[in-house]
């Protein structure tokens, strides 16, 4: 899953991609409103991060020209607490607010909500034949046993089971797996299929020669 | 002492009321009986005139003579005056013969008790007396006044002088008028209270509709909450005098409100700065909690919490100084300062910040000595060189200039920066005011400078004024007031 964090505070946006990095989530971050506008219509990310007091262009600039075109979950990160800023924060198209100072885990678990959500899953735990994916604790188990998967593998069985039974393209892997600044050689993917088909069977991936990959097709 | 306005103007109308009725009601009495017994006065004097009148044929010309006492008054018999002329004996037959003028009878055809009158020679012998007359002669009435009114109780008399210096009385009980006085006194009073009570219901509905719009303004002004400041005071359908408290109460909320809201703000604006470092700390510690690190990546948490620690210190410091400063609390120091040479450190403190810029700072001028506080002073200086050097571009340049004029010592700070909106320049000394949302967070800038430096010069006596262009930069010129004898330091007096 990748993610956009815009926030221009140089301190606490190191935190919150530090944190999302090591969820696993490819995060992609904007210290202005006008770099972040601009990667926000560029890439399809599964969640934007979004301040609101932003220089050159403000959260609410941002939010309303995003979107005029995009679908995708933004969650407001702001220091601005009043009922009316959340109101109008929720209202300009934000699915989701948060004031700072705030808990670090709180922002992951409503970042896992939104995406879930936007993936049209309710439920938290994917189960998948004998393969349960439990996008709440970031696990996965097979037979009821736990495998241990790496953050980036996790984060490819997550993005396949979100869009279970529908092709997932190479790009798409890419574009929700991998940040701005990974080394996205093309062959990686392929090393972490490799990976994850030897944890949870290997028929667990699909492969549509051409098109990309499947769960549960 | 009654509390209520109402209550209040009641008791003074009571007693207004009391003092004007019972003056008009002890008026209209004393004026009904004057008025009632001069009529009687009156017709007791026509009756003695007539009685005078009719005794006169029998008084010769230049007689001084008393009148004879009547012979028939026993124990004097036999030894009474010498005999009578002829005249004279005339005259007693007459006086002997006198009655109450018919006229006067008619008058009183069925009084209970008849009028009476009696006749007193000049020695002082009833010659004559008739019904209820008094036995003793009353004094005898001076020429010039020819007659008075001789009172007993419960009777109207009047004396006149008549004929040989002759007394005569006549006089009648008054026990009738009295009664009606009485009667009418009664009804005086009964109407007095009448209109008193009359009155003070009165009173006290005009009070209640006076004071209505005092409850209306009232019902308002307890309206008004913290969570609502809309309404207002009514002028337009208040009576004159009361729309002029409208008003004023009006200008006062106005102000209050204004004030309120800035006090939101602000409160606002400060929590929302201690957020953003707060936030730094909560996420760096949660963030270092999650997995072991190394003892690098602690250091490291350690050292951003310290910078986020640093900025609320900052913060709450800016809040302090600004607090003194509202209350008007602001410990300064008064000493020598010389402009010049707080000029001179501020810059020598940012040297680093100005070679980061890739700014110039030149100091030109002359020594601008003042009586004040030089840490706060210099404090001043940082915020408004600081300001310049950020503010600036690559290659700019910051112009610091000190000298006297009009005996204030000025300090001026030029830069050829990105300037002042002319609509954001009128703001730029209040508090958390920020031109660009947040260009100043890259600097740490917690957007409390500016209201800090004015704050400081203003407690000097001083004022610190901006004049910008868009695009081509910003002059701040601050001045304080100059020490009088621009000499130098070290005077301790």
């Amino acid at each position: 899953m990748r993610v956009l964090v815009v926030e221009d505070d140089p301190d606490l946006r190191q935190a919150v991609v530090r944190a999302l990095s090591e969820d696993g989530y490819a995060v992609d971050f904007a210290s202005d409103g006008a770099d972040g506008l601009s990667k926000a219509m560029s890439w399809e990310y599964d969640a934007v991060v979004l301040d609101l007091m932003l220089p050159e262009v403000d959260g609410w600039e941002l939010l309303r020209r995003f979107r005029k075109t995009k679908k995708t979950p933004v969650l407001i990160l702001t220091a601005r607490d009043a009922v009316g800023d959340r109101v109008r924060g929720l209202d300009a198209g934000a699915d989701d607010y948060l004031v700072k100072p705030f808990a670090l885990n709180e922002l992951r678990a409503r970042l896992r909500s939104l995406i879930r959500r936007a993936a049209g899953q309710a439920h938290p735990a994917i189960t998948i034949g004998d393969v349960v994916v439990d996008t709440a604790a970031r696990k996965v188990a097979r037979h009821g046993k736990p495998v241990t998967l790496t953050a980036r593998e996790y984060a490819l069985v997550e993005l396949l089971a979100m869009h279970r039974g529908k092709i997932v393209t190479r790009t798409m892997i890419y574009d929700h797996i991998f940040g701005e600044d990974d080394d996205s050689l093309s062959n990686l993917i392929d090393v972490h299929i490799s990976h994850v088909r030897k944890k949870l069977g290997k028929d667990f991936i699909e492969t549509r020669r051409g098109l990309g990959y499947v769960i549960d097709g | 002492m009654v509390k209520s306005l109402r209550g209040r103007w009641l008791a003074w109308l009571a007693a207004l009321l009391a003092a004007v009725l019972g003056g008009f009601g002890l008026a209209l009495y004393a004026e009904s009986r004057k008025a009632r017994f001069d009529e009687v006065d009156a017709e007791l004097l026509a009756a003695a005139r007539v009685l005078e009148g009719s005794m006169r044929p029998f008084s010769g010309p230049a007689s001084d003579r008393p009148l004879s006492p009547p012979p028939f008054k026993g124990k004097d018999k036999g030894k009474g005056p010498p005999p009578l002329p002829p005249q004279e004996l005339d005259r007693e037959r007459m006086i002997r013969g006198l009655g109450l003028p018919r006229a006067f009878r008619d008058r009183y055809p069925d009084i209970e008790v008849p009028p009476y009158f009696a006749v007193w020679n000049a020695d002082g012998h009833r010659l004559k007396a008739m019904g209820d007359a008094p036995d003793e002669r009353p004094e005898e009435p001076n020429i010039e006044d020819t007659y008075y009114h001789y009172h007993r109780p419960g009777r109207h008399e009047v004396v006149v002088l008549g004929p040989n210096r002759a007394i005569i009385l006549v006089g009648r009980s008054v026990e009738r008028e009295l009664a009606q006085l009485h009667s009418l006194a009664w009804r005086i009073t009964l109407t007095g209270l009448a209109i008193f009570g009359v009155g003070l219901l009165g009173g006290w509905w005009v009070a209640g509709r006076a004071i209505r719009p005092i409850a209306a303004m009232n019902e308002t002004a307890a309206g008004i909450t913290a969570d609502n400041w809309s309404r207002r005071m009514e002028v337009a359908g208040a009576p004159t005098e009361l729309a002029g408290l409208a008003g004023a109460v009006n200008t006062m909320l106005d102000r209050l409100e204004a004030g309120f809201v800035q006090q939101v703000r602000f409160t606002a604006d400060a929590s929302h700065e201690l957020r953003t470092p707060l936030a730094v700390m909560m996420s760096h510690l949660e963030l270092a909690r999650t997995q072991p690190r190394s003892a690098e990546e602690y250091q490291q948490t350690l050292a951003t919490c310290e910078r986020a620690a640093r900025r609320m210190k900052s913060l709450t410091d800016g809040l302090l100084t600004l607090a003194r400063v509202d209350s008007g609390k602001l410990e300064l120091a008064a000493e020598s300062v010389d402009l010049h040479d707080v000029a001179e450190e501020a810059i020598a403190l940012l040297t680093r910040l100005a070679e980061d810029h890739r700014v110039t700072v030149t100091l030109a001028g002359d020594a601008a000595p003042a009586q004040g506080d030089a840490d706060r002073l210099t404090q001043v200086a940082v915020n408004l060189i600081s300001n310049a050097i950020h503010y600036n571009r690559p290659g700019g340049t910051v112009t610091v200039t000190t000298g006297m004029a009009d005996n204030s010592a000025v300090m001026t700070i030029t830069d050829t920066g990105v300037g002042i909106a002319a609509e954001s320049l009128p703001h730029v000394f209040e508090r958390f005011f920020r031109a660009d949302a947040s260009r100043a967070r890259d600097r740490g800038g917690n957007g409390l400078g500016l209201a800090i430096s004015r704050g400081i010069v203003e407690a000097h006596g001083g004022n610190i004024e901006v004049r910008s262009t868009l695009g081509a930069g910003s002059t701040f010129t601050v001045s304080v007031p100059g020490a009088r004898d621009g000499g130098p330091p070290n005077d301790e007096s």
